[in-house]
């Protein structure tokens, strides 16, 4: 009887789930119940983890909890430490959540959002909790290597080698695209420079305390420290509406780009204590905060989808970027489906301090349903704005021109209404004096969640605003700083090979010149985004999308390798699935990039364009001279590089992985497992 | 019989669990492995640990993500 129950409890939430979903893709013409999204979300989350991942953790690799975990056999109170669950799943979920799963969903809105949330809730399931999930186990079983170690000993040096590079690549661009948006963010907006700006030094006054003034008292330094970001929010007001003041602060893009990059430079050489750990805590704090504030805020709020399910954008004539639904959704949106950077983290620290083996499927897969939630959060807080809202600040000016006047007459056009008197008056809410064509998802999405905030909490919009674009920047520099330094660690690492003292890490010459190098390589294709007049984001955020997809089918590839060579080659599909699925998606989506006829679209066809309207001497009004239009070729040209070593990569490595899958499924090669034997496991003193 | 726990070891369990959720150094927990797994070896000071904890911490990719 209880098993009847239980049966016909999980056909109830299949039935709630689907008829949600039925409910959400049926509705047209009026707007519908975010709670209606939520509800089909957590419903197929439920089920997914009950029953797919259940596959991952009994079927492929029967996790066991009497076995020995790296934590407990490598103990060595450092970096191998058994942990309480719930602390590896915080940790865990901390490291992976980050601006990504926001930005990716506020940007594919403007398929509508259907194709985003369908994105978002199957993809996960399929694809990026699977991801996780089993590299997690394979990293479990294997002492905790890292991805490019497992990628080498399981498939080859060539994949390994590739890995590495792909991954130096992608970091590039990353650390690019995130600081496009935060220079997108706070170009000419005095209260948001003051506010983020400020908290630097905020970073570095907790770094000096837990260094001279109460060492241990991290937790300490940290409150101070987010009491510090509430008054930086008064104080980046205060400088806004100060005549005298506000111009100092009222930077240009260019200068922002220019002030980030001295920014990522301090954080490499600079000592970890003072800057890039404290800005850590804080930001990890802010991070869970403000993520369990939006759920709340949603749940209680309630509010309605303004955005229709799908819109004419699907067609690839979207202002916010260009490309059809197939494949730019799935590209647009990496975290929050799937993201392959993950695999870098379940990889990482989580499995050193894993205490029990079947952990790992309430972290590996558990962790990734949670950011899903977080992104399908972000795709309502971007749907919650009418759409006219919508695409006024995320259109480039390419699209809708530079007056809210031209940009309601483009929006008409479309089939949506801007009401030009309410936008101005949104404008002036929210403490700006500029929100239109404010690309790059931040700013729309903090709009939507200072309206969703002010609903519950009150307080003034602008408050909100600046609030949510602090946490968002903070995010994104603590990405950006952390990866500055672990690319120069990466860069140092193979430039040893051309002359041996550049590999050594504390010396201060070798230090400069490879952050310099780094910075200068994230640097270059940021400020490419900055001058761009398409907005940067359309070029740069589907580079991030391949490069980061291509690191998940390297890592879907070791997944497969893993689950071959354990004899369980049935299972395979698991992995298999979600992989193809991804080399299909990143190579049309790269070759559209590259090759597409539409120079909106194709980066040759753009520098095509160009060097026509050079030719002719009819260039479009937003390039100035021939030879801004020259940088813009060689822009173009480079794009077309970077994505087809993207496309090469992907090649190389699943053609080395299918040379070992059929070695192995042939009989060439036996089927030997790398795991650690099985070793009982100790009971700890403290169980 | 067992105290139960006083409120000032409820609190410093509470700080040792926020400790590691944000990748703070936890060297309390280091110093109780020295203790029971390596008695007689020598134990890092606090600064030192911290500061070794730290800066491996941001050297390899797997840290922090987008």
């Amino acid at each position: 009887m209880p098993r009847l129950v239980k049966s016909l409890g999980w056909l109830a939430i299949v039935a709630l789930g689907t008829a949600s979903f039925a409910y959400l893709a049926l509705s047209r013409g009026e707007t519908v119940s975010a709670a209606w999204l939520v509800t089909a979300a957590v419903c197929f989350y439920l089920v997914a983890y009950r029953f797919y991942s259940r596959l991952i953790a009994s079927n492929v690799f029967a996790l066991d909890a009497t076995r020995r975990t790296p934590s407990e056999r490598l103990n060595d109170g450092r970096d191998y430490v058994p942990t309480n669950r719930w602390v590896v799943f915080g940790h865990h979920f901390a490291a992976i959540a980050g601006p990504g799963p926001l930005v990716g969903p506020t940007l594919a809105a403007q398929f509508g959002f259907l194709p985003g949330a369908l994105w978002i809730v199957i993809g996960v399931a399929l694809g990026g909790a699977v991801q996780d999930c089993v590299i997690l186990c394979a990293s479990v079983r294997r002492n905790g290597k890292s991805l490019g170690q497992m990628a080498k000993e399981e498939i080859g040096t060539l994949a390994g080698m590739t890995a590495l590079v792909a991954v130096l690549g992608i970091m590039v661009v990353l650390i690019a695209v995130l600081a496009l948006i935060v220079v997108n963010a706070l170009g000419e907006s005095p209260w948001g420079v003051v506010t983020v700006g400020l908290t630097i030094p905020i970073a570095l006054l907790m770094g000096a305390y837990m260094r001279w003034l109460r060492p241990h008292r991290v937790l300490e330094a940290t409150a101070i420290g987010l009491v510090l970001l509430v008054v930086a929010l008064y104080v980046g007001r205060w400088v806004a509406e100060n005549p005298a003041l506000a111009p100092t602060f009222t930077l240009s893009r260019s200068a922002l780009a220019i002030s980030i990059m001295i920014y990522g430079f301090a954080a490499s050489v600079l000592p970890v204590w003072l800057l890039l750990a404290p800005r850590d805590y804080l930001s990890a704090f802010v991070k869970i905060g403000v993520v369990a504030a939006l759920a709340i805020a949603v749940l209680i709020v309630v509010p309605d989808l303004q955005m229709p399910a799908v819109t004419q954008f699907v067609d690839g004539s979207g202002p916010v970027f260009a490309g059809k639904l197939f494949p730019f959704c799935f590209i647009t949106i990496a975290c929050g489906a799937i993201s392959g950077f993950h695999s870098l983290i379940s990889s990482g620290t989580t499995p050193k301090i894993l205490e029990r083996e079947p952990d790992a499927r309430f972290i590996g897969y558990g962790a990734m349903l949670t950011e899903s939630l977080v992104a399908t959060l972000a795709l309502i807080a971007a749907c919650v704005l009418t759409p006219g809202t919508y695409f006024a600040i995320n259109a480039p000016p390419a699209a809708i021109g530079t007056t809210v006047e031209s940009a309601a007459e483009a929006i008409r056009n479309w089939g949506f209404t801007l009401d030009v008197a309410a936008f101005n008056e949104l404008t002036r809410q929210i403490g700006e004096t500029r929100l239109l064509s404010r690309t790059g998802g931040a700013p729309s999405l903090a709009v939507g969640m200072a309206q969703l905030f002010h609903g519950f909490g009150g307080g003034t919009l602008a408050l909100w605003y600046h609030f949510a674009i602090m946490f968002e920047a903070l995010f994104i520099l603590t990405t950006l700083d952390a990866g500055t330094r672990v690319g120069r660690f990466m860069l140092q690492d193979l430039l040893k090979h051309v002359w041996a003292p550049m590999g050594r890490t504390s010396w201060y010459p070798a230090v400069v010149l490879s952050s310099a190098l780094f910075v200068s390589m994230w640097g270059y294709f940021l400020y490419q985004g900055v001058v761009d007049p398409l907005g940067g984001i359309n070029s740069l955020w589907p580079l991030f999308g391949i490069a980061n997809q291509l690191l998940a089918t390297v890592a879907l590839c070791v997944g497969t390798t893993v689950i071959i060579k354990m004899g369980k080659a049935k299972y395979a599909f698991l992995t298999m699935l979600p992989m193809t699925w991804l080399t299909i998606v990143t190579m049309t989506a790269g070759l559209t990039k590259i090759f597409s006829s539409d120079p909106k679209l194709g980066f040759l066809s753009h520098a095509r364009f160009l060097q026509d309207g050079i030719a002719s001497g009819n260039l479009p009004a937003n390039i100035k001279s021939a030879a801004d239009a020259g940088k813009l070729i060689f822009n173009d040209r480079l794009d077309a590089g970077v994505t087809t070593f993207f496309l090469c990569s992907v090649i190389v490595i699943l053609a080395a992985s299918a040379r070992e899958w059929i070695a192995v499924l042939s009989g060439r090669k036996a089927a030997v497992s790398s795991e650690v034997p099985f070793e009982p496991r100790v009971a700890m003193a403290r169980d | 019989m067992k105290p139960s726990p006083s409120l000032a070891q409820r609190l410093s369990r509470v700080i040792h669990t926020v400790h590691r959720i944000i990748g703070a150094p936890d060297y309390q927990g280091y110093l109780t492995h020295m203790r029971e797994a390596q008695p007689g070896c020598r134990v890092m000071s606090y600064e030192e640990f911290a500061k070794e904890y730290q800066e491996r911490k941001y050297t390899q990719a797997g840290n922090r993500c987008c």
